[in-house]
């Protein structure tokens, strides 16, 4: 699919430099790595229950769960999230609003 | 027990008379076992020895057969360039047959396309590791491609025995030999003959694998071509009409689709995500931020798998599902803020530095701009008061209710 994979032979100090990183991420890439491709099916034909429409109880493939599809959330607004990262923004917020309050007067 | 090529001649003619597709696809094959058998009886057969079986079974399978026993002789002696040669001369023999004669035969015709791309990937493959020039898969591409011809003249058959039923998986297979050599334009040719066919069944007719195959391709080209809705949508077909043990298809379909969804507003539950861990791996940091609107967190998983996402030409599209991160960032500013109509510009300044990016002010108002314009956020911004002024109801829309979300990214 890319042409990144285009190997120079040219400069071997650069390339055995890249290589490493290179190998690990293919190692990650699995099935995904460019050389692997969609492998033909061994059967040629096969019924809904054999697939993922088999749970989808009639809805629209790919409705998300508000359509019946409990595959894909298309509601994910949390008005609740406490962490870190709230606590600093309320902070933050704070002082920033006061001194806004504050250059108003 | 070992057959020899009588035999095989007469097992040919068997399944010429029963029209036993399977059974001549299987004959033809050079894997199965009656190939080794027939190099060995036949001892070093070559086009000149062989030549006095011709006549002896009806034309051309006379010398199909032959052709056949070559193929299988070369393989067996490691010549992948010669191998793929006397199998495209199959091939070439096998089309003046199949022209004139109905669908019973495409069990035969895809076998012996399979194999003739099979032997181009060893051909190419072996003359590649000893620095030699091959261009045997771009070849075996131009029959594939000639194979659809042949399947769309059939004029003469009923529609239910007619070639036409293998142009589906013809063209998925034309489509597998352009991504592998990366010539993926050329592609174009054949698929705009296909979508320009009005006198064949619908693609929800043909068998699941033919439809899955070739809607696999036709999304990953129109995400190639940056077609996004188009890709969404082929990909969802594919995704949900693959079967589900074929699961490293399915993981590959879902490469594509679950980025594409989530551009959409569609994030992937953990029951999807748990069946495919090396997805889970890949998307996971990203759809957590876009949920928290954590933004330092998405520009570390892409820092951390920008590699990854190059090879699979990814990189752009997460790129682009920041904007629903920043969106969740921005919401959460409105909640700290009591979900006030009003919001100094100050006040998303200050949450953007919060997050690591040490931005001007303007950058804050041009990114809150951005996001009303694409609708992911309902409002306007009062420029001189430094203020964004948020609809009262429903300011932060669902990601996934904007009316065209794949027009404005």
């Amino acid at each position: 699919m890319s042409s990144a994979s285009t190997s120079k032979p040219a400069d071997t100090k650069a390339a055995a430099k890249e290589d490493k990183p290179k190998e690990s991420r293919q190692a990650q890439l699995g099935v995904l790595e460019e050389d692997d491709e969609f492998e033909e099916f061994p059967a040629a034909d096969w019924d809904d229950g054999q697939t993922d429409l088999a749970h989808l109880g009639g809805s629209a493939p790919g409705a998300a769960k508000s359509g019946g599809d409990n595959l894909w959330e298309d509601n994910w607004d949390d008005d609740s999230i406490e962490d870190d990262f709230s606590v600093q923004l309320r902070n933050e917020l704070t002082k920033t609003s006061k001194g806004e309050t504050a250059m108003e007067h | 027990m070992p057959i020899d090529f009588s035999t095989f001649l007469t097992q040919i003619n068997d399944a010429l008379n029963a029209e036993n597709g399977p059974n001549l696809a299987y004959l033809l094959r050079p894997t199965s076992p009656h190939g080794k058998d027939l190099v060995k009886s036949l001892r070093a057969p070559t086009a000149v020895s062989l030549a006095h079986f011709k006549g002896s079974i009806m034309s051309p399978w006379d010398e199909i057969a032959i052709q056949y026993v070559l193929t299988c002789t070369h393989i067996a002696r490691v010549r992948p360039a010669e191998a793929f040669k006397e199998q495209s001369q199959l091939v070439s023999l096998f089309f003046r047959f199949f022209i004139e004669n109905k669908g019973w035969t495409l069990p035969a015709l895809f076998s012996v396309l399979r194999d003739l791309r099979d032997l181009a990937d060893d051909a190419d493959w072996h003359a590649k590791v000893h620095s030699e020039h091959s261009e045997c898969k771009m070849e075996a591409a131009r029959v594939v491609a000639k194979a659809f011809s042949n399947c769309m003249t059939d004029r003469a058959s009923p529609m239910e025995e007619s070639r036409k039923w293998g142009v589906y998986y013809v063209v998925g297979l034309a489509m597998k030999c352009y991504f592998k050599v990366k010539r993926i334009s050329l592609t174009k040719n054949i698929v705009k003959a296909l979508e320009n066919t009005s006198d064949i069944p619908p693609l929800e007719q043909y068998p699941r694998a033919h439809q899955v195959t070739y809607r696999y391709y036709i999304g990953m080209l129109s995400f190639l071509n940056e077609e996004f809705a188009k890709a969404e949508q082929e990909l969802t077909l594919a995704f949900y009409n693959c079967h589900i043990e074929a699961h490293d298809n399915q993981t590959r379909i879902l490469a594509y689709l679950i980025p594409l969804r989530i551009l959409r507003g569609h994030l992937p539950t953990d029951e999807l995500l748990r069946r495919f861990p090396l997805l889970a791996d890949l998307f996971v940091p990203f759809i957590a931020a876009i949920r928290a609107g954590d933004l330092a967190a998405f520009d570390r998983a892409l820092a951390q798998r920008e590699a990854r996402l190059i090879d699979l030409n990814l990189l752009l599209t997460l790129e682009k599902a920041r904007e629903l991160c920043l969106r969740g960032l921005f919401r959460r500013v409105w909640i700290t803020s009591a979900k006030a109509t009003r919001v100094p510009v100050s006040m998303f300044h200050c949450a953007l530095r919060i997050s690591g990016l040490s931005v001007e002010a303007e950058e804050a108002e041009c990114l809150v701009a951005n996001l009303i314009y694409k609708g992911f956020v309902r409002g306007y911004i009062s420029h001189e008061k430094q203020m964004v002024v948020l609809a009262a109801t429903n300011a932060f829309p669902r990601a996934a209710d904007r009316p065209a979300p794949f027009s404005l990214i």
